[in-house]
């Protein structure tokens, strides 16, 4: 009896060996693919980004000219740099104080499930769905002086049509219209979907101890929903982070570098002269803002779920 | 079919202790349920016979197959869930010959073993449907099916009636405990509730906090239990216990008499009561009764001698079932 | 979500409301309308009448377009990496977060974080040395040096959509199938995927969206223009016909057409991915 129990176990004690390989090549089989191509094009870039930002390299042979942080120096000392993160902290501003308060009035309006608010989230929702670079070619149109918009505005009020886009002082505000037409539709979208989820009890009850519409809104709605108001704030802030697409076809970060944004300024000065150093100093940055963004969202959302 | 040994067993998860350390034979061809609260440890014991838990410590064979270390899949089990766990996307007859189909038998064969077990299970006419459009009691016995195709050694069942109703959950005790005459094969059967345990068993485990207070045949553990726990687990109505001036006559620190071992006679009674309350259940009625001492009894009659509510009647439990407990245990 | 008919009519009382939801979708219907009809007018029309319908319904523009035998190459291109993309990451995604969500090993936890990165930064934060490992591995100027960077920036987002909904999935489902015989491969093919057919629906339309409107990595890998996706494409007519706006107009409805019609159809899915993420996100 003994022995042969204990030829059994060395059997079974061979075979559990041969599970634990088949379960752990599944989990292998099952993983490896994206946690391979995950590292060699996300994370492996992002630690490359942070080695050649302290070298002067153009890309050729393996960089070899360490320059400290004089990249770092360089880019917050370079002119466009500035106007760029102006423009995109104009673009958040813009983002966070025009665009989420009407994307909040519109799912306040459209938020209950009828053939007529279905027809209007459609309608608004359409703009988010077209490509970046449509978007901006549409809306070059609609802003040249000798034919679009622009044109029928200034015929009707007498004046000589006027070339927003070629215009210093006028060109932010223009790429923010276009932002908030192709982008409200996404937020107001957020914020309907946590509104359907309100229960309609806790309304009605509101609405039995004589609550009038807006302190409906004020005292539960929008308290109700308030961590979909964190999420847009924070995809409205990263957005504009990365704001590049909709204003090549617009004005290509133009007149005169007035348009620049982190991720143009990024592709004018680093990608397109091939200055790896500079502009992985340029990324770095970029990513630490992100980052930083990050965590104050993570923060925000933990105290708005308490 | 095979026995089922638990050596040993223990489970811990981080700093918990689940299961103390447990042994437990399960014969050859047994039908075994495992009963108690809940919480008690019952499902964790299961699972970790399927497989799908890992021990802590000790063994469990399968025959004389030392299992342990062994996959769910390779230990020849085969498992009823309390969620019946069917595959939403797949037809009945999909369901049932999966188990066939991952073990790579053929085709015809496969088919053929479906049909047997459908028809085992007078599910021929649904082959076609998906579980959804079944009825509860159809999805159990469709996961009954999936479970038998196999030709396991053993059965495990996990609470499978739980989410049937009272009238379904009647036929399928007597259609399992037929089933378990027809295979013959070993069942491991875990339940909360007493009567399934009573009903079905051959052999009944009772479990409390992670330990097994008994194991026995329902009516040695009926007639016999070794602890307080068990007596008062089984049975219903409850078992009686006594404490104080009612125990101490009978050298005892607890006495428990069943209901239905005591009769109400004018004389010469041994103890007076008041009846607090009455259930008239038709062949027998259930007496709920005030003695002395802010203690109660409840005794099972014949439904034909009714005694009003408020009125005084004498009590006489039978001397030679009389349970005498001593710091929870029985005293022989 | 079922809602009294009182309640109905107090949300629209005010016909200022109506009114404002009407402005803005006139603001948001305009350059549209403007575009779609543009491509029929000749320049002349355009210049006096932007906004009109077209006299008389020129073809010649979108002909010319459909006959100049760059956009359907272009077109082909992008449908090519969009649909690469999007069986590549489902693929990918689903099968990581089955093991994350139903399978235990060492460090499971810290691979959910690994991804996460994913969300934190955009690509173009990474575009330098993603370009250097291209051409590094041969695959500039190749569409599936847009593909491959695509899947692994869609990744982190697909995995946590398919995590959360292979956690609503009973685990007791997976239990019997192991007991049945089924390996965890076998598990994911034949139980998790058929019963996952929404999330691979919400998650392959939004990423089939993104391939299809992305910009900036085809900018940077592609530069012949036989491997030009549309947008690419688009930029180089805005280049070549700046002034020829009916011409341009006729290429942006080409191009937007089947966009809407996809959108349309597609609806449900789209927002179930964008509110399924921005929950969980």
């Amino acid at each position: 009896m003994t022995s042969t129990t204990i030829a059994t176990a060395n059997a079974e004690a061979g075979r559990a060996c041969l599970r634990i390989n088949r379960t752990h090549l599944a989990a292998i089989v099952l993983l490896a693919p994206a946690v391979v191509l995950f590292g060699v094009f996300v994370v492996l870039p992002i630690l490359q980004a942070l080695r050649f930002s302290f070298y002067d390299w153009n890309g050729y042979g393996s960089p070899s000219k360490f320059v400290g942080i004089e990249n770092y120096s360089k880019v917050v000392t370079q002119r466009h740099f500035g106007t760029a993160l102006r423009n995109t902290a104009f673009i958040a501003l813009v983002s966070l104080l025009v665009q989420l308060p009407l994307a909040l009035w519109l799912a306040l309006s459209l938020y209950r499930n009828t053939w007529f608010t279905a027809f209007f989230r459609t309608v608004f929702f359409l703009p988010y769905m077209l490509a970046e670079i449509a978007a901006g070619l549409m809306w070059n149109f609609m802003y040249d002086g000798n034919y679009g918009l622009a044109r029928a505005l200034s015929d009707a009020i007498g004046i000589e049509p006027n070339f927003v886009l070629a215009d210093p002082a006028w060109v932010m505000p223009a790429i923010a219209v276009v932002l908030v037409w192709k982008y409200f539709g996404f937020h107001m979208m957020i914020y309907i979907a946590a509104l359907q989820g309100i229960p309609n009890d806790m309304i009605e009850a509101a609405r039995l101890d004589g609550a009038k519409p807006w302190q409906i809104v004020r005292h539960i709605k929008i308290p109700m929903i308030r961590s979909a108001l964190a999420v847009t704030a924070f995809f409205a802030i990263t957005g504009s982070l990365q704001l590049f697409d909709l204003i090549v076809p617009l004005t290509n970060g133009g007149p005169n570098n007035a348009s620049l944004t982190i991720v143009g300024f990024l592709y004018q000065f680093g990608v397109t002269r091939m200055r790896i150093g500079f502009g992985s100093a340029v990324s770095i940055v970029l990513f630490i803002i992100c980052v930083a963004v990050s965590i104050i969202y993570q923060r925000a959302a933990r105290m708005a779920e308490e | 079919m095979s026995s089922v040994s638990i050596v040993d067993v223990n489970k811990q998860y981080g700093g918990l202790t689940v299961l103390p350390s447990l042994s437990l034979a399960i014969p050859k061809g047994s039908f075994t349920v495992i009963v108690g609260p809940s919480g008690c440890g019952k499902s964790t014991l299961l699972r970790i016979v399927a497989g799908l838990e890992s021990t802590s410590g000790g063994q469990i064979l399968i025959g004389d197959r030392d299992v342990t270390q062994v996959d769910a899949a390779e230990r020849g089990i085969a498992m009823v869930f309390q969620s019946y766990a069917l595959y939403p996307h797949m037809t009945v007859a999909e369901n049932i010959g999966f188990p066939l189909r991952m073990s790579r038998v053929a085709k015809p064969e496969a088919d053929r073993k479906v049909l047997d077990a459908a028809s085992i299970l007078k599910l021929e006419h649904l082959l076609d449907r998906k579980p959804k459009a079944l009825s509860g009691g159809q999805r159990q016995r469709v996961a009954i099916g999936r479970a038998i195709v196999r030709e396991p050694d053993v059965f495990l069942f996990d609470e499978p009636l739980s989410n049937l109703d009272a009238a379904m959950r009647t036929q399928m005790r007597v259609d399992l405990a037929e089933l378990h005459r027809k295979l013959g094969a070993t069942m491991i059967y875990v339940t909360h509730d007493q009567v399934e345990a009573m009903t079905m068993a051959d052999q009944i485990v009772v479990m409390n906090a992670g330990r097994i207070e008994q194991v026995g045949s329902p009516m040695e553990l009926y007639n016999t239990p070794r602890t307080e726990f068990v007596a008062g687990f089984l049975g219903a109505p409850k078992m009686n216990f006594l404490t104080g001036e009612f125990a101490k006559p009978y050298d005892a620190e607890t006495l428990g008499i069943r209901p239905e071992h005591i009769t109400i006679e004018a004389a010469p009674a041994v103890w007076t009561a008041r009846v607090r309350h009455l259930e008239r259940l038709g062949a027998s009625t259930v007496y709920y009764l005030d003695i002395h001492d802010g203690q109660s009894v409840i005794v099972t009659a014949s439904g034909e001698d009714v005694h009003e509510i408020g009125s005084e009647i004498g009590l006489h439990p039978r001397e030679d079932r009389l349970h005498r407990f001593r710091a929870g245990v029985r005293q022989e | 979500m079922s809602n009294t008919p009182m309640e109905e009519r107090r949300s629209f009382s005010s016909p200022g409301e109506i009114a404002g939801i009407l402005v803005v979708a006139v603001f948001v219907l305009l350059p549209i309308y403007v575009t779609l009809v543009g491509g029929f007018k000749t320049i002349g029309e355009l210049r006096t009448s932007p906004f009109g319908l077209p006299q008389s319904w020129t073809l010649s523009n979108f002909a010319a377009i459909i006959g100049g035998g760059q956009f359907p190459v272009m077109l082909g291109n992008s449908l090519f990496v969009s649909i690469a993309t999007v069986a590549l990451t489902v693929l990918l995604s689903s099968m990581a977060a089955f093991a994350m969500v139903h399978m235990k090993f060492f460090g499971r936890s810290h691979l959910a974080t690994f991804f996460t990165i994913g969300l934190l930064f955009p690509v173009a934060t990474a575009i330098l040395p993603v370009f250097l490992t291209l051409r590094d591995i041969q695959l500039l100027n190749s569409l599936w040096g847009v593909i491959l960077p695509q899947v692994a920036f869609g990744l982190a987002f697909a995995i946590l959509l398919f995590r959360s909904f292979f956690a609503e999935l009973p685990r007791e489902l997976i239990e019997a199938a192991l007991m049945d015989r089924c390996g965890y491969l076998g598990i994911y093919w034949f139980i998790v995927m058929p019963l996952s057919l929404p999330i691979i629906a919400t998650v392959g339309v939004f990423t089939f969206i993104t391939s299809w409107n992305s910009y900036l990595l085809p900018l940077v890998t592609l530069s012949s223009e036989s491997q030009y996706t549309w947008p690419l494409g688009m930029q180089q007519f805005q280049g070549a016909y700046s002034t020829d706006w009916p011409k341009l107009l006729a290429l942006l409805t080409l191009t937007l057409a089947p966009a809407i019609g996809f959108f349309l159809l597609a609806q449900r899915y789209i927002i179930a991915g964008l509110t399924g993420g921005a929950v969980k996100g």
